[in-house]
């Protein structure tokens, strides 16, 4: 047990935040205003576990059940998934149960829409089933290149600037990189895909699943996409850094703050896209995705041409 | 039927393969062999296959945790939709035990596969591959599961525990009061998205009649009607069930439960049968 065990899990959980915070701050800069102080999310966090709750009548157990696993289950992912530069064996997780754990997130939240009753919770799920069969298969090529090229299924050991074999694969990084940011765009319900912060029933699709989320369970539901954006965005950072070959013989502290700087950017890229794009169509989206699922296969064709 | 929706629940998420069930045992297997069969190989054609088949699965993956959340959530969870199912109970108590024992099965082999897996190895690897499955570590393990229980705990005592004032009230209807079951998301209409988005490969049609002397502006009647014809099923399964059930049918004509005609079938076999002995 040394300082690190204590620093990095209060680190990690609050980072998320920390971007959430980021990207309203420099949305609001986009439209001229001052914008709320970076730590708000994690003050409206609080403030959400001390109110009561409204709880819909047709409601059921699985209402809070299902988002407290999925709050648990990310909190296990960001404390255990590379996505800061650190690698560590808290779970051997390989990347077949990174991917599942987050279906397991989604399938909570599934539930969560449907189980009030809504109407609108049952079409932002319907929504969101259409979405992930169509960006999974872009995350699977993704990584699955990855680990054709380094031998490996293991998170820890592919994004851990130590793998040799995958040292000269800087392209593959790249393309990665990319593949995993379009679908992480699309998987957290952000700009091109989906308005977080419109409340317009008729196309949203993660707000109109937790519409019948309030108090404690809001505060949950909102720390967990807090978290999902942190680990995905934050994968696919590490990707684009293990694209740059110097960064492989530096120092561990220099990549860990290379890390978290990357994460910190590309939340703000989010923002940048959210001040600048407007929503895509419902049915031109499949082609937005196609961008991901071509930068899949693009890494496919990586991975079986080296090694 | 609170008993029979959590032990559905285990069910379907062990179908969806999600970690700790036994779901995700057999699926980690299936991807863990086609990754091991795709490193080891040198051909690049069938290391495409394999990642392509990896694909694939994962995409199923993710259209059958839409099948079973929508089979949980419409089925169990919420408002029924009809009298019958809003009076429906919880099974007696023996086949409470059978399902419990599948439930109970589906955690244990999902959370300890190495009970059942070294026999499923030899099976899984492919030829090809040299490795075992068994030496790769298996993420959902006793440990893990035990930190994600307690922080589910700290989680759900947060949601549970804290709140001052739990208030009761109807599910957000846009303000129109609360709407009659029928107005809630049902089957048809969750498949809607993704039915249209794949629509010309299901035959995917939908129909609406729209009635009244104004029908843009006071409709008095709206009837929207959706028809999904998916071709494998329409045009290979259904002809071959058909096909099954036309000769069942036929057949049943030739068992008249009379004892003469089967003594005549007896008698007719036999002539048949020294026919054949006769000639060959």
């Amino acid at each position: 047990m040394t300082g690190y065990h204590v620093i990095f899990p209060i680190f990690a959980l609050s980072l998320p935040l920390l971007l959430i915070g980021v990207i309203r701050k420099l949305k609001a800069r986009f439209q001229n205003r001052i914008g709320a102080p970076l730590y708000q999310p994690l003050i409206d966090v609080i403030k959400f576990l001390k109110k009561g709750q409204v709880i819909s009548e047709h409601a059921s157990l699985a209402l809070g059940g299902a988002s407290a696993l999925s709050c648990a289950v990310c909190m296990l992912l960001t404390l255990s998934a590379p996505w800061l530069g650190v690698a560590h064996s808290i779970i051997p997780l390989d990347i077949f149960t990174f991917i599942y754990l987050l279906v397991f997130v989604r399938l909570a939240t599934l539930l969560v829409a449907i189980d009030p009753n809504s109407p609108f919770g049952g079409f932002g799920a319907s929504r969101e089933v259409l979405l992930s069969v169509l960006v999974e298969p872009a995350v699977m090529l993704c990584l699955v290149s990855l680990a054709v090229a380094g031998k490996s299924t293991m998170m820890s050991q592919l994004f851990s600037f130590s793998d040799s074999a995958l040292l000269h694969h800087s392209g593959l990084w790249l393309l990665a990189g990319c593949g995993l940011y379009i679908s992480s765009l699309v998987e957290l319900s952000r700009m091109p895909a989906d308005d977080p912060t419109t409340h317009l029933e008729l196309t949203m699709t993660h707000e109109a699943m937790i519409l019948e989320n309030s108090g404690p369970n809001l505060a949950a539901v909102q720390y967990t996409a807090a978290m999902k954006l942190a680990v995905l965005l934050g994968i696919s950072g590490q990707c684009f850094l293990h694209a740059i070959g110097p960064l492989w013989t530096a120092g561990a502290v220099v990549q860990v703050v290379a890390s978290c700087l990357t994460v910190v950017i590309l939340a703000g890229s989010i923002a940048v896209i959210e001040g600048t794009v407007t929503k895509l169509r419902w049915t031109k989206l499949p082609e937005f995705i196609a961008y991901a699922v071509g930068f899949g296969l693009l890494c496919l064709f990586q991975a079986i041409g080296g090694a | 039927m609170p008993r029979t929706t959590a032990l559905f629940a285990i069910a379907a998420f062990s179908v969806c393969a999600i970690p700790p069930f036994s779901g995700f045992a057999s699926k980690w297997a299936i991807y863990q062999s086609l990754f091991q069969f795709a490193s080891s190989t040198s051909l690049p054609l069938v290391r495409a296959v394999a990642l392509i088949a990896i694909a694939l699965l994962s995409a199923v993956g993710a259209l059958s945790v839409g099948a079973f959340a929508k089979a949980l959530g419409l089925g169990f969870l919420g408002r029924a939709r009809s009298k019958v199912a809003a009076n429906a109970t919880d099974p007696g108590g023996v086949s409470l035990i059978g399902q419990s024992i599948l439930a109970l099965s589906c955690i244990a082999l999902g959370a300890l596969p190495i009970l059942i897996m070294p026999l499923l190895v030899p099976i899984v690897t492919l030829a090809h591959t040299p490795a075992a499955l068994a030496a790769i570590p298996y993420a959902p393990t006793a440990p893990v599961l035990i930190a994600l229980a307690l922080l589910t705990l700290l989680c759900g005592f947060a949601i549970f525990a804290r709140p001052k004032t739990v208030r009761t009230y109807s599910t957000w209807e846009c303000g129109f009061g609360s709407l009659a079951p029928r107005g809630t998301i049902a089957s048809g209409s969750f498949a809607r998205g993704f039915a249209g988005m794949f629509g010309p490969l299901l035959r995917y049609r939908t129909e609406a009649k729209i009635k009244g002397r104004d029908r843009r502006h006071f409709p008095e009647s709206m009837v929207v009607e959706t028809e999904i014809k998916p071709p494998i099923e329409t045009y290979i399964y259904a002809p071959l069930l058909g096909g099954f059930q036309l000769a069942g049918k036929m057949l049943t004509n030739l068992q008249t439960a009379s004892i003469h005609v089967h003594l005549l079938y007896v008698f007719a076999s036999i002539f048949g049968l020294l026919v054949l002995g006769r000639f060959l």
